[in-house]
């Protein structure tokens, strides 16, 4: 007769599996998840398991995934659109009503915090407009997260105003979305070539040139988006606001003009037909040249607010007041900020200059 | 000629074990050599991703996905194997590991032949 014995169970509950799923990050999951698997003993000893590996994967993975001057750059324009700068007591508190830094920095700590477990936990490096909206929910859902933690927990004085809130979401979250957005757009930099050790042709060469026209064109529609939602925000706020300041409309006047521009002149121009390899790729270069030329100004563009609102709300009035920290403060962050985003413009045209010089080469020019 | 890469000693560990399991090297099996290999210690499981994570980034190892296994729930292994690079790595590290030892024997060596000279046996009475 057959005996029935306890039936031994070979693989991890499903609700426990399901929990372990969702808390190991994607790019490492499918070998994690098996790994722990085939590890199976008993669901205790799965699940504490799970939780061992837990921080060592994801502190790798944020290892990867985080790009420094990004970071440094996302935190000092957070913590400036939130009102980390701005005098909040004495004679030259601002018009605006503003958290005091403590809270500023709380605000901005909890947004960067949810960015850079964004970027662990993405799926892929692909880029999609989806992305960057997701970028932007992250950070308005953690900057509400830590307004209800220090309505409950801190001083009220830490919180938000809506006016600052206001402020921060023109300011910031255009900002953010391109500064996202445009450094993952790196596929017009790879030339494709038809196959390894051959020299591409004319066709290879104007197939190439039509992707990075599509990508060049995709990157100005972003950065018309953000220029529209800036130009929509800032001409609401300022209608809103009472006396507003001359360099609001001077602001949003700018950004009008910039819009303008590109929709006019952003376009990569189309390659002439029926012409040789070697003008075919000085037409690329010369094209190459200029989307890096506009899009360095564009970086600036969109933080040069930052880089006045900085100096007019920490450096001037801490050299007025006699303030020297305040002064010293406002001062190493624009300097700060003035190296990691030359860092990033570096970088980035370190990847144009390589694909211009991979068309030098490829004309014969050298 | 290329720099040289410094490997701390954890790293030299999982770069051994990846060596000496060389077609079967995944996560479990780096795992199992690696606390045999440091034994008496105990190595988390999650310190020896992050070190192949660290490693890969160094361009000192690569890997790819095997076809999924039913044993794992359907999913694949993340197969490592050395790099060149990776190989020079090692044996630079395990040359320097024997120069330490060498240095570490001779100097217990002449600490010994000293003692022993300094000795003097008690005269006998």
């Amino acid at each position: 007769m057959e005996q029935k014995g306890p039936k031994v169970e070979t693989r991890p509950p499903a609700v426990i599996d399901w929990f372990v799923r969702v808390l190991i990050p994607p790019a490492v999951r499918e070998a994690v998840v098996g790994d722990l698997w085939e590890r199976y003993r008993s669901p205790l000893q799965y699940a504490s398991e799970a939780m061992k590996v837990l921080p060592y994967v994801v502190a790798s993975q944020i290892r990867r995934s985080t790009n420094l001057p990004l970071l440094a750059t996302q935190a000092v324009l957070l913590f400036g659109c939130l009102g980390g700068f701005v005098a909040k007591e004495g004679p030259r508190a601002s018009a605006i009503d503003a958290p005091t830094w403590q809270g500023a920095a709380l605000a901005a700590t909890a947004a960067l915090i949810g960015l850079v477990l964004r970027d662990a936990y993405r799926k892929t490096e692909r880029w999609s407009a989806r992305r960057g909206v997701f970028d932007i929910v992250t950070v308005v859902s953690c900057v509400l997260l830590s307004q209800a933690l220090i309505a409950v927990a801190a001083s009220p004085d830490w919180l938000l105003s809506p006016t600052r809130a206001l402020l921060f979401a023109i300011s910031a979250l255009p900002g953010l979305f391109v500064l996202r957005l445009v450094l993952g757009l790196d596929g017009d930099l790879r030339l494709s070539s038809p196959s390894a050790g051959d020299a591409p042709s004319v066709d290879d060469l104007a197939r190439d040139y039509q992707a990075f026209a599509h990508r060049a064109r995709v990157r100005n529609g972003v950065f018309v988006a953000a220029g529209l939602f800036i130009v929509t925000t800032g001409a609401a706020f300022l209608w809103y606001f009472v006396n507003p300041p001359p360099v609001g409309y001077l602001f949003v006047a700018g950004h009008v003009l910039v819009v303008a521009y590109i929709v006019l002149m952003g376009a990569a121009r189309p390659m002439p037909q029926a012409i040789g390899f070697i003008a075919a790729a000085a037409h690329y270069r010369g094209e190459l040249d200029r989307q890096r030329r506009l899009f360095r100004f564009m970086w600036w563009w969109f933080l040069l607010p930052l880089f006045l609102g900085i100096a007019m709300q920490a450096i001037t009035p801490g050299l007025r007041s006699g303030e020297i920290l305040r002064t010293l403060f406002g001062t190493a962050a624009v300097l700060l900020l003035v190296v990691f985003v030359a860092m990033l413009n570096r970088d980035r045209a370190r990847k144009f200059q390589a694909k211009i010089a991979t068309l030098s080469k490829l004309a014969g020019d050298d | 000629m290329s720099e040289p890469v410094s490997l701390g000693q954890f790293e030299q560990l999982v770069l051994t074990a990846i060596l000496m399991l060389s077609g079967n090297a995944y996560g479990v099996t780096i795992h199992a050599r690696v606390e045999d290999l440091a034994k008496p210690k105990r190595v988390s499981l999650g310190a020896v991703y992050a070190t192949l994570d660290r490693l890969e980034d160094k361009g000192l190892i690569a890997s790819w996905l095997s076809d999924p296994t039913p044993e794992r729930g359907g999913r694949s292994k993340r197969h490592y194997r050395l790099e060149s690079s990776g190989e020079r790595a090692l044996r630079d590290a395990a040359r320097t590991a024997r120069r330490i030892c060498d240095a570490i024997e001779q100097s217990e060596a002449s600490a010994w032949s000293r003692r022993a000279r300094k000795w003097k046996p008690a005269p006998q009475q």
